[in-house]
């Protein structure tokens, strides 16, 4: 059975909350990564965000981060009103003062949380509109994972297991020894490249019914634990946890 | 779920596999690009081929440059990356940042309009390198530095080629 409307939302407003409390927090503690002296320096960036000199220069933006904290926590804590949308707001500030995106996916997938829970909260009088609004965040997730099996599927080094050996080889992610040993095999390297590509083309299939969501859903979070522990996306995890209440509840109501 | 709803997934799904083989467009307007967290393509790991490696050195007053060395060190694992991990992130967000020199370096304007040096990209890597040196070594007057961006070697015994040498720069 899949949950009902209201706590498909409330659990997609405590897992973005807690993915922003997150993220803001590891901001914080690379605070001089963005500072006057530092890579992201406004000295450089001005040339492109002049106009937005108010609330992207260091301390400004340091505001934007505590207010992003803020309304975060209170989301959490169960306070709607303007926090969604101050939320909406101030994340997209965080990405363009890094040019674009910090963390690539996951700011993205964020994103995408935001803006369906931005139009459920205004929308709250009409369920269609609620309905409407998780239905797009969870079109979106099956999406993500679907589109990025399919472009897997089409390049001969993912089937032949060669691409996922390379990545996992690669010193830019530091993956743990014992991984990239048992991915020095081909065998090994082809069978982990297929299950990921399979399991990312099937995972469209947790429409069929909560029970299969539920299925696809476990098996999303080991995946994306797996992630965490060879790449280190962490902040992964948690936005696309964010996405899974909206799976689950249109799977009930699809079926 | 009825079988007009499994011939409609079915049908989405096709499309979306179609769009998928296509190949990748960059959003190349500036203004766009700023907010293109807003336009994801969920192409995770399409993209094989490896960043380049940045390598610095650097060289003190009237004395020649030592050998390169890398800028970016591998990040570490550990048990608590799940909830904290701000180090592995920001050297995930570092290695985005030599991709991007790259980007815009393959699509750098050789009429002489600008130079590369002037790229919001080369600065951000400059200031990369210049803040990893600073964090590293003792304050000095005189220091020069130079990077460059080389490929990585595909085994122990080839030599990385290099993709772009720096101007010298003060530290």
């Amino acid at each position: 059975m899949s949950p009902p409307l209201g706590l498909a939302l409330r659990w997609m407003e405590c897992i973005i909350a807690v993915a922003i409390i997150q993220g803001t927090l590891e901001l914080f503690a690379i605070r001089t990564t963005f500072a006057d002296d530092g890579i992201w320096r406004w000295s450089t960036l001005r040339r492109e965000l002049r106009w937005l000199q108010p609330v992207l220069a260091y301390r400004a933006f340091l505001g934007v981060l505590l207010v992003r904290l803020l309304a975060a926590s209170l989301l959490l804590s169960g306070v709607r009103g303007a926090t969604v949308p101050i939320l909406w707001v101030a994340t997209l500030f965080v990405n363009v003062r890094f040019l674009g995106t910090f963390n690539g996916g996951s700011d993205s997938m964020t994103m995408v949380v935001l803006s369906g829970l931005v139009v459920a909260h205004v929308g709250a009088p009409w369920p269609l509109l609620v309905q409407s609004a998780l239905l797009y965040v969870a079109v979106q997730s099956l999406m993500s994972y679907f589109i990025a099996g399919c472009v897997k599927l089409k390049n001969r080094e993912w089937r032949q297991g060669t691409a996922l050996r390379s990545f996992v080889a690669s010193p830019q992610f530091g993956a743990p020894e014992f991984v990239r040993q048992r991915l020095a095999s081909t065998a090994m390297a082809r069978t982990a490249s297929w299950c990921v590509m399979l399991f990312e083309c099937t995972v469209p299939l947790a429409l069929a019914g909560p029970t299969t969501a539920l299925v696809i859903i476990s098996v999303a979070s080991v995946f994306h634990l797996g992630n965490v522990a060879v790449f280190g996306l962490n902040r992964f995890f948690f936005a696309w946890g964010a996405t899974w209440p909206a799976i689950w509840y249109m799977s009930g109501q699809l079926e | 779920m009825s079988a007009s709803g499994i011939g409609v997934l079915a049908i989405l799904a096709l499309v979306l596999a179609v769009v998928a083989m296509l190949p990748r467009v960059e959003v190349q307007h500036p203004a766009i690009a700023l907010v293109r967290v807003l336009i994801p393509s969920w192409r995770f790991f399409d993209d094989i081929s490896e960043s380049p490696l940045l390598l610095a050195r650097v060289a003190t007053l009237g004395a020649p440059f030592g050998p390169w060395f890398p800028v970016l060190p591998p990040p570490r694992r550990a048990l608590r990356d799940l909830l904290w991990n701000p180090g592995g992130n920001l050297a995930l967000a570092c290695n985005a940042l030599v991709d991007h020199l790259v980007s815009d370096l393959a699509d750098f304007d050789e009429s002489g309009a600008i130079r590369a040096e002037e790229l919001v990209s080369y600065q951000l890597v400059l200031n990369l390198v210049r803040s990893t040196l600073a964090a590293r070594s003792q304050p000095a007057t005189g220091i020069r530095l130079q990077f460059k961006l080389a490929e990585r070697a595909s085994t122990t015994t080839s030599t990385p080629s290099d993709v772009m040498i720096s101007l010298e720069h003060g530290l």
